[in-house]
């Protein structure tokens, strides 16, 4: 019984590879070029799957195996299996064929959690939904992609950042691998200890091995219990800039470990930055879906926004760029740090940008509550403010996000990141200049103030590098296939008004 | 002992070995335990066929209950029994006068290790006298290609601590491999900036 499980898995385990899901996304962007040669746009696919399938097995028996283990995540057959198939497939009467997969997918993952229930003894007590984090990611997917066809494009996309904030923000603590894990988990939130900061245990749980995956958003890592994924990229960089170079030149393992997985991570990042740019910042960051809700509440309200000048989003941007050196600065004071934890006289903290982010405040409060930070300063200052601080910030903060429209998604170094992608990766904003009546609503409705949808009168590509891809422009165009989406090739999304915005 | 997913390689050597305390980053808050405290390491995942001989462990440990007068209060042991444990002296972090933060190395006979079921046991306090030497610089005779992941907690149950994760790195090629993690970012950012000219 072992063996066809060992061999099923050494089959698959190269679609959880990013390179696999590279070579395969831009062979479907040369099978989706009309203008290519028919003979390549048939072949490109099964060549590219076949090739990097080898080519990874190939590596892997030559002693890359570790090498290629630290960048795996069921994010990329989710991608492949699931979320390409349902954006490319053509939408006839064969597509209900194709929901099959899903389903089954769906019911796979159900019949895991049901697996892991069977191992909870008897008065286990409750214990939220017991299931790994592949069967979680795999499984949300496919409750996604058969959920779009019934939904309208921005209703499809609020279920999509509601489910992506509930594993971010909730994942550490609802959705644990099996009983013992999810006792673990309690026994350590249930006895913090006064005065100290309970956000300890940050699992990893997007891979089941303590490998990390950071995502091209904020879910932060000091949620309580652990974010589904261990921190935003910008810890990520951070960590980096605390390694001691000369320690991991001479040979130090513990300097060389940081670096090795930090690299790893830092490849994964830019590969889901590559495909999916700030697309990650409008559907997916936690962030970005709570500033989202302060502004439906803004608007329920009757309450106008503020809308910045083009020279203060300049300065906007110039701010985010100057904390988020400064923080990178500060971090890589790190490895001077003397026998008292001081450099020049000064304590610098583990995180320094950390210390500004509203992800730090936010996160753990939103999934724990104020008692998640403790009631007056102490030693752990270094790690969090204490809770009244905590309190005046997320205050700030909340009242920032709900005047002016994604105000951290212009400070963000994250998103600074993520928008360099947003032209030259495979997400692609195209606008039919032709169709354009110039109503200018894409430009009333874009939540960051962003006029070149609007005034583009000749070119297609209509992307620009503060769009956060929320496609609220694409879901309210009044003219059918005037804008839309194109990914890998494809257009996966296009206006379509008289269809009441359903996504195509 | 749990597999999680290692993978083995043939580069593996087995006389290496790093390790890194990576705990979760919480201060000492209330560490100034009066008592001494155990730790015990249980191995989590099976040590790779061939792995046999001598192990060198070395990282930084800074446990948050962890505060000690002395960097000589503390003992790492396998089957009760101490073994000499080295400490930097240069990388001892103190809060309040205590350290709190140490790099330590030591030597593990594997044989020692399994006879000792596999465990390790990590003990600090005003009652232990670890064979401690201070030394300027660890040595850094560690290679580097497989990684166990372990986890450390008190003895008795339920912990209101957080996991320690031992990471034992034992691989011939890493002095080399992190750095190819810079080609796959390189191929991206230039089909990124060969896409960028193309779109435009």
């Amino acid at each position: 019984m072992t063996f066809p499980v060992e061999a099923i898995s050494a089959l698959l385990v190269p679609l959880t590879s990013p390179f696999f899901c590279l070579a395969v996304l831009l062979a479907a962007s040369i099978a989706a070029d009309a203008q290519k040669p028919r003979w390549l746009r048939r072949s490109v696919l099964p060549a590219a799957f076949a090739s990097a399938w080898a080519l990874y097995r190939l590596a892997a028996d030559a002693g890359a195996s570790a090498w290629l283990a630290r960048l795996d995540s069921p994010l990329f057959p989710a991608l492949l299996g699931l979320a390409l198939p349902a954006m490319f497939l053509p939408r006839n009467r064969w597509y209900p064929v194709f929901l099959l997969a899903p389903a089954a997918c769906v019911g796979l993952a159900v019949a895991a959690a049901f697996r892991a229930y069977g191992s909870v003894p008897e008065g286990g007590g409750f214990h939220w939904l017991l299931i790994r984090p592949s069967f979680l990611v795999v499984g949300a997917t496919a409750l996604l992609v058969l959920a779009q066809p019934l939904l309208p494009l921005g209703s499809f996309r609020r279920l999509v950042r509601g489910t992506a904030f509930l594993v971010l923000m909730f994942g550490g603590f609802m959705f644990r691998q099996d009983y013992a894990d999810y006792r673990e988990m309690v026994s350590r939130r249930t006895t913090a200890r006064e005065k100290v900061l309970v956000l300890g245990e940050t699992v990893p749980s997007m891979r089941a091995d303590n490998q990390v995956v950071h995502l091209p958003g904020a879910p932060c890592r000091l949620s309580a219990d652990g974010g589904y994924v261990q921190g935003c990229n910008l810890e990520l960089w951070q960590r980096l800039m605390q390694v001691d170079f000369g320690r991991a030149a001479a040979g130090d393992p513990g300097e060389r470990n940081v670096l090795t997985l930090a690299l790893a991570s830092a490849t994964v990042f830019l590969f889901l930055c590559f495909v999916g740019a700030r697309w990650w910042c409008g559907w997916i960051c936690p962030l970005s879906t709570l500033g989202g809700a302060l502004d439906w509440v803004r608007r329920r309200l009757g309450l106008d926004f503020l809308k910045p000048s083009e020279g203060l989003k300049t300065g906007f941007l110039a701010g985010g760029l100057s904390l988020a050196g400064l923080g990178l600065l500060l971090a890589r004071l790190y490895p001077g740090l003397d026998a008292g934890g001081r450099v020049l006289g000064c304590k610098i903290p583990v995180y320094p940008f950390c210390k500004l982010c509203p992800g730090q405040s936010l996160c753990p409060v939103a999934s724990q509550g104020p008692q998640a930070f403790p009631p007056l300063p102490g030693m752990e200052w270094l790690f969090g403010f204490f809770r009244i601080g905590v309190l005046v910030l997320l205050g700030i903060y909340l009242f920032s996000f709900a005047a002016v429209r994604r105000l951290w998604c212009r400070f963000c170094p994250m998103g600074m990141i993520a928008g360099l992608f947003n032209k030259g990766g495979l997400l692609r904003l195209e606008k039919e200049a032709g169709k354009c009546n110039r109503c200018g609503v894409c430009s009333e409705v874009c939540p960051m103030d962003i006029d070149v949808v609007r005034a583009e009168l000749t070119g297609s590509n209509v992307s620009s590098y503060h769009c956060v891809l929320c496609l609220k422009c694409v879901e309210h165009c009044p003219r059918d296939g005037c804008l839309g989406l194109r990914f890998a090739g494809g257009r996966v999304v296009e206006s379509r008004f008289a269809a009441g915005g359903k996504a195509s | 002992m749990n597999p999680r997913g290692m993978r083995n390689s043939p580069l593996l050597l087995p006389a290496v070995a790093g390790l890194a305390l990576c705990l979760c980053p919480l201060s000492a808050g209330g560490a100034a335990a009066a008592e001494s405290v155990k730790l015990q390491i249980e191995l989590s995942e099976t040590p790779a066929p061939g792995a046999a001989g001598t192990l060198r462990v070395t990282g930084r440990f800074d446990h948050p209950r962890f505060a000690v007068d002395d960097c000589r209060q503390l003992e790492v042991a396998a089957g009760g029994k101490a073994l000499p444990l080295e400490i930097e002296s240069s990388s001892m972090v103190k809060e309040f006068g205590r350290v709190v933060s140490v790099r330590l190395s030591f030597t593990v006979e594997r044989a020692a290790l399994e006879a000792a079921g596999g465990g390790l046991t990590l003990s600090w306090g005003p009652d232990v006298r670890g064979r401690t030497t201070l030394v300027e610089r660890l040595s850094d005779e560690a290679a580097a290609v497989f990684t166990w992941e372990r986890f450390a907690r008190p003895e008795g149950g339920a912990s209101d601590e957080s996991f320690a994760s031992l990471e034992v790195v034992a691989e011939s090629g890493a002095e080399h491999t992190y750095l190819w993690y810079l080609l796959p970012m390189g191929l991206l950012l230039a089909l990124l900036t060969v896409r960028k000219f193309v779109s435009a």
